[in-house]
C-alpha cells in the first residue's frame, strides 16, 4: 500500500496529542500553581532507497541521495516551569516562591509530593496542610490560640499569641529543588513526584543556594498564557487538516491505481 | 508489449515516492528544527553502450536526488532558556551511543546530571565536551558563549552534503563521507524556537501536481492498453 497514508497519518495522531496538551493548558488557565506542557516533535526513522554518495550509472557519484521519511512522533511533553503571575488573597497561609523550588507535602502513603501550589490551610490539629489535607513537611502546627501568622521571605514561621505581644517562632517551612524539573511525574492534584530524570529532591531555606524566596497572602497563578495556547491550537488544527489531505491524496491514487484494471 | 506502458508504470512509481516525501514533510510541519525533503522527478539514464543502437530502449521516470530544503524555519519566542536556535549555518552536535549527531533542533532540557541533552536524553556537546547547565541557569551569547567559559559546538556550512537523516531530527555522517567541517561561531538566540521550514502552500499544491500527474500517468496506461485490446481482438476478428 501506499505509504504516504501511513505518514500522513502519524502527523494527525501527533497533532491530536499537540491539542490535547493544549487543551490541558486552557482547562488550567486558573489553576493555582500549574505549569504549562508543551509537546515536541521528532520526525521518524527514514528509509533510504538510494544512499548519497552511490554510484550513478553514468560513473558519477550521487551527491545527495534518496530519503523516504516515515512521518513524525511526539518525542516528548515538556512541562514549563516558568514563573506564574502573582494574585494577591491576603490568606495569610497562601504562600508563592518567587524563583526555584517546591513545596514539599506528605501524601497519605507516606511518600512525598512536591507542589508550587502555595494554598495552605489548618487542618483539625492545626497543622498546614494543602486543600487535598497533605501536610506541609517539616510538619508546621499553629497554636489555636494563635491571633496573627507571619511567614517570612526565608520561610520563618512566626505566630502572635493572645495576650502575648511578643511573635514566637513555630517552624521553619523548606523548599526542594530538582536538577531537572522537566522530569518530573505530574500525578494530578497539582502534584509531582520525583523521577530518575528529575534527580532526587534537594531541600534547603527559601532564599539560600538558588532557591526562591516565599510571599506571603498571595498565590502563584497558572503559567497559561490564553493567547499562546490559541495560537497553538489553530497550528495545530491546520497541521491536522494537513495532515488530512495527504491522507485524501493518497487516497485518490490509490484509486487510480486500481481504476487502472478496467 | 507496448514500452510506453513500462514508462508510465514508472512515472506512477515515481510519482507515489513523490506523495510519499510529500507526507513525510506535512507530516513533521510542527516538528523543531525539521528541513523539508525537495523531490524532483528525473528521467532515468539509459546505459552508455545502448545510447547509439537503433533501438535504444526508453527511459523511465525515476525520483530525483531530491536534497534538503535548507531555508530557515520559522523563529518562536517561547521564552524557554533551554530553547536556543541558531540562525543562520550551523548545526548542534549532540553525544548518541551511536556516535556524534548533529541537529537544528534546540529544544533541549535539563537532565538529571545536570547536563544539556535532547528530550530524549542525548547531551548537547560543546567546544570542550558536554555541556552543564549551572544552577544560576543557562546563559549563551549570540555567539555560543556560555557564561560559565567555553562555548556551543557547531559544524557544518551552507550546504549538507555527506549527512543524512536518521530521524529523531538528527542529521548523521554518510558512510565513508568526511565529517562535517566544525564552525568556530554560529549566531544563536536564546528562548527561541526554530520551527520545521515546511511550507503548507507549497505542499499542498506539489502535491496537487503529484496526485495530477499521476493521474495523467493513469490515463496513459489506459489508452496504451485500449490501442492494444483493439489491435488484438478487432484487427485479429477474421
Amino acid at each position: 500500500m501506499i505509504r504516504a497514508l501511513f505518514t500522513a497519518a502519524t502527523g494527525m495522531t501527533a497533532q491530536q496529542l499537540n491539542i490535547d496538551t493544549t487543551s490541558n493548558n486552557l482547562a488550567n488557565v486558573n489553576t493555582s500553581g500549574f505549569k504549562k506542557s508543551r509537546v515536541d516533535f521528532q520526525d521518524l526513522l527514514y528509509q533510504t532507497p538510494r544512499m548519497p554518495g552511490a554510484p550513478t550509472a553514468q560513473g558519477a557519484e550521487a551527491p545527495t541521495g534518496i530519503q523516504v521519511g516515515s512521518g513524525v512522533r511526539p518525542a516528548s511533553t515538556q512541562r514549563i516551569f516558568s514563573q506564574g503571575d502573582f494574585q494577591q488573597t491576603d490568606n495569610p497561609l497562601d504562600l508563592v516562591i518567587e524563583g526555584d523550588g517546591f513545596f514539599q507535602v506528605l501524601r497519605g502513603d507516606g511518600t512525598t509530593a512536591y507542589t508550587r501550589a502555595g494554598s495552605f490551610r489548618k487542618d483539625a490539629n492545626g497543622r498546614m496542610v494543602n486543600p487535598d489535607g497533605y501536610a506541609l513537611q517539616p510538619e508546621i502546627s499553629i497554636p489555636t490560640q494563635a491571633i496573627n501568622v507571619s511567614i517570612g521571605t526565608d520561610g520563618a514561621v512566626s505566630v502572635t499569641l493572645a495576650g502575648n505581644n511578643a511573635p514566637q517562632q513555630v517552624g521553619n517551612i523548606e523548599l526542594a529543588r530538582f536538577a531537572n524539573p522537566a522530569g518530573l511525574n505530574a500525578i494530578g492534584r497539582n502534584l509531582f513526584l520525583p523521577t530518575s530524570a528529575s534527580g532526587t529532591a534537594i531541600a534547603g531555606a527559601p532564599g539560600s543556594q538558588g532557591f526562591g524566596t516565599l510571599s506571603q497572602g498571595f498565590v502563584e497563578m497558572s503559567n497559561v498564557k490564553v493567547v499562546e495556547e490559541m495560537v497553538n491550537l489553530i497550528v495545530g488544527q491546520r497541521a491536522y487538516e494537513a495532515g488530512s489531505k495527504a491522507v485524501q491524496s493518497a487516497d485518490d491514487m490509490l484509486q487510480l491505481a486500481n481504476n487502472l484494471k478496467r | 508489449m507496448i514500452q510506453g506502458v513500462y514508462t508510465s508504470a514508472s512515472g506512477m512509481v515515481a510519482h507515489q515516492t513523490r506523495m510519499d516525501i510529500l507526507a513525510n514533510n506535512l507530516a513533521n510541519v510542527d516538528t523543531p528544527g525539521f528541513k523539508a525533503d525537495l523531490v524532483t522527478i528525473d528521467q532515468s539514464a539509459i546505459p552508455a553502450n545502448l545510447m547509439s543502437t537503433p533501438f535504444a530502449p526508453m527511459s523511465t521516470v525515476e525520483v530525483g536526488r531530491p536534497g534538503l530544503n535548507l531555508a530557515p524555519g520559522v523563529l518562536k519566542t517561547t521564552g524557554n532558556p533551554l530553547d536556543l536556535a541558531i540562525v543562520g549555518p550551523g548545526l548542534f552536535v549532540v553525544e548518541t551511543p551511536q556516535g556524534e549527531r548533529y541537529t537544528r533542533a534546540g529544544n533541549f532540557v535539563r537532565n538529571a546530571e545536570g547536563f544539556l541533552a535532547t528530550p530524549e536524553g542525548f547531551r548537547v556537546l560543546g567546544a570542550d565536551g558536554p555541556v552543564q547547565v549551572p544552577d544560576s541557569g543557562l546563559r549563551v551569547d549570540s555567539n555560543g558563549r556560555l557564561s560559565e567559559g567555553g562555548s556551543l559546538r557547531f559544524v557544518g556550512g551552507d550546504s549538507l552534503d555527506g549527512l543524512m537523516k536518521v530521524g529523531g531530527t538528527l542529521f548523521a555522517v554518510v558512510d565513508g563521507a568526511p565529517p562535517p567541517a566544525e564552525l568556530p561561531e554560529a549566531t544563536v538566540v536564546q528562548g527561541q524556537l526554530e520551527g520545521s521550514n515546511v511550507s503548507v502552500v507549497m505542499s499542498m499544491v506539489e502535491m496537487l501536481a503529484t496526485m495530477r500527474t499521476y493521474e495523467a500517468y493513469q490515463k496513459t496506461i489506459q489508452a496504451l492498453d485500449q490501442t492494444v485490446g483493439q489491435a488484438a481482438n478487432e484487427l485479429g476478428r477474421v
